[in-house]
């Protein structure tokens, strides 16, 4: 009995397409490919397999040679399109050069987000000042005792107890930034009021103590890693408004168009918001218990404060780690 | 119309479009289930580590509590983003389940966007048990959560798939249903190729299911050809077997 015509020609086709396509698949096998001929040959069966893939779909083969022909084509795709620059050397540049750069550039973001964060701030430091009953207000009273505790007897840490607290730093402060981030895909209104939660927060807290009388050790621990850690949770609060932005005001894209566009800037604000906040962990965890004297704690946090400073406004100026 | 389908398509610029099936998800609460067990192993073996510090002394179990803490933050946030990049776009857990990241074009997800999709993870599961995460991805036509909204990605599987290979009509034409079928069969190459995708595939199927989907065009083929039999799949087999010239 013989075959009909089109199942010749598709059993033809297979027969003749099957060396063409295990060629392909060899000459994707290496994880690197340095040789430029290795390269044209590459492409040129892509070539290939692409035109076959068009002839397949006309020719009506089985669902499972089609899924293999497009699995093919879109690994060669892949290589052929895809990054190759070296993942380590360019997030060291983004981080560099590209967060300043984006800094600068949403600036606008950053200084709502400073806002945000720094007028409820201020609020919690006044407010205990001016009125006594304020702390218990926003923070319960045996958290606000306990922090008396912690200030008052202001043991110096061993450097176990450093390596301990630098760990808690990490692990709280910066998941705290990461999640502050986050929640600003809930059109920023996630940001912002973790933003204001914070602010006040940590403002009370510093009031209060102020006000018990706890002042100078207070300013004595906090003097040296603040600048890093405030600015550091500023920068993720402005990123996730930054973020919940694009999801409002899209400028004629698509929402999630919008949210394309501004990744590239999410991504190096985020960068620059974990170095800041590591950096400060550090700071916290070995230096701010330390007992040096309070006028070499408040050089170093002046040192810190103009080092961010002038990163922020002279890094990435040129060219580098633009997108 | 426009089929339900849940794959995604890439045009490229030389003028070819290629698919790539999305992950749905379960398999990718499976693949997370996955890396949360074997994180949580490692969690524990360091917690236990950490305990045993303690017979040098209160400082020893201090510091390597601060290390313990440290290593929570890194299986937490760092731990996909890390495996993303290493492993191009697959955590263990999804290298397990089949599923790797891509950008949405299909071409490989870069660092900035893993980093992305991992950090606003956070967001994805309030608020609880990834409750926004798992609403994106019902509502999204290409399955993405808002990390892969934000990081420009998809989560795709990779069907390990060999070419067309040889299947066998099983069970064979016997030479009593030779005698009865019409000398010839006009299939068109449309349902030439629907058949032989069923017939290929039936086997992942229940006897029941087998016959249900072959009673979708079974009828109209067995009308249109003459040929009968006793079950549907049956017809199904008898009429490409005999448009194709096959008897096995």
């Amino acid at each position: 009995m013989s075959e009909s015509p089109l199942k010749q020609a598709r059993d033809r086709f297979v027969d003749e397409g099957k060396d063409r396509w295990t060629a392909l698949e060899v000459a994707l096998k290496p994880a690197r490919i340095r040789d430029p001929e290795a390269w044209t040959d590459l492409a040129a069966r892509y070539r290939d397999v692409t035109a076959d893939l068009a002839r397949a779909r006309t020719l009506g083969l089985p669902e499972e040679t089609l899924v293999y022909l497009d699995q093919l084509a879109g690994r060669a795709h892949n290589r052929l399109y895809g990054p190759s620059r070296g993942v380590g050397r360019s997030m060291f540049t983004d981080l560099i050069h590209g967060f300043p750069h984006a800094f600068r550039k949403e600036w606008r973001f950053m200084l709502a987000a400073h806002v945000v964060f720094y007028a409820p701030f201020l609020v919690g430091v006044v407010g205990p000042l001016i009125d006594p009953n304020f702390a218990i207000l926003i923070l319960p009273e045996a958290q606000l005792e306990q922090m008396e505790m912690m200030y008052q007897d202001a043991p110096l840490r061993t450097a176990s107890q450093n390596i301990s607290m630098a760990g808690f730093y990490v692990w709280n402060n910066i998941g705290i930034a990461f999640k502050c981030f986050a929640n600003g895909a809930l059109f920023g209104l996630g940001s912002i009021f973790t933003l204001v939660y914070n602010g006040i927060v940590l403002g009370t807290v510093e009031g209060h103590l102020h006000q018990a009388g706890l002042g100078p050790s207070l300013w004595d621990f906090t003097v040296g890693h603040s600048a890093w850690e405030l600015t550091g949770i500023a920068v993720s609060g402005g990123a996730g408004m930054r973020m919940g932005w694009a999801l409002v005001v899209t400028d004629g894209r698509t929402r999630i168009g919008a949210l394309r566009a501004a990744a590239p800037q999410l991504y190096r604000l985020m960068l620059g918001a974990f170095a800041l906040l590591f950096i400060a962990a550090m700071i916290e965890g070995y230096w701010s218990a330390g007992s040096q004297p309070f006028w070499l704690k408040l050089i170093f946090g002046a040192v810190g404060l103009a080092i961010i400073v002038g990163w922020l406004t002279v890094g990435g100026r040129h060219g580098e780690g633009r997108s | 119309m426009e089929l339900i389908d849940t794959r995604g398509r890439v045009e490229t610029p030389e003028r070819v479009a290629f698919r790539y099936q999305l992950a749905g998800p379960g398999r990718r609460a499976a693949a997370w289930g996955v890396d949360l067990i074997g994180r949580g192993l490692i969690l524990i073996l360091l917690a236990v580590l950490v305990a045993l510090t303690g017979v040098f002394g209160l400082s020893a179990a201090e510091a390597a509590s601060g290390v313990f803490l440290i290593a929570v933050f890194t299986t937490v946030w760092i731990y996909p983003i890390f495996f993303e990049i290493v492993l191009a776009g697959r955590t263990p857990g999804k290298l397990l389940f089949g599923l790797r990241v891509v950008r949405e074009d299909g071409s490989p997800a870069r660092p900035p966007d893993l980093v992305l999709r991992n950090l606003a993870r956070a967001v994805d599961l309030l608020p609880f048990l990834f409750g926004v995460g798992l609403l994106s991805i019902l509502l999204d036509k290409k399955m993405r959560r808002i990390g892969d909204l934000v990081g420009g990605t998809v989560v795709i599987v990779e069907e390990r798939s060999r070419m067309g290979s040889d299947f066998v009509l099983e069970p064979p034409v016997t030479e009593e249903e030779r005698q009865t079928l019409p000398a010839r069969v006009a299939l068109s190459p449309r349902e030439i190729t629907i058949i032989e995708d069923f017939l290929r595939r039936r086997k992942k199927f229940a006897p029941a299911r087998i016959e249900e989907l072959a009673a979708l065009c079974g009828p109209q083929i067995g009308q249109r050809t003459g040929i009968e039999a006793d079950s549907w799949e049956r017809v199904l087999l008898l009429a490409y077997a005999r448009a194709t010239g096959r008897d096995r």
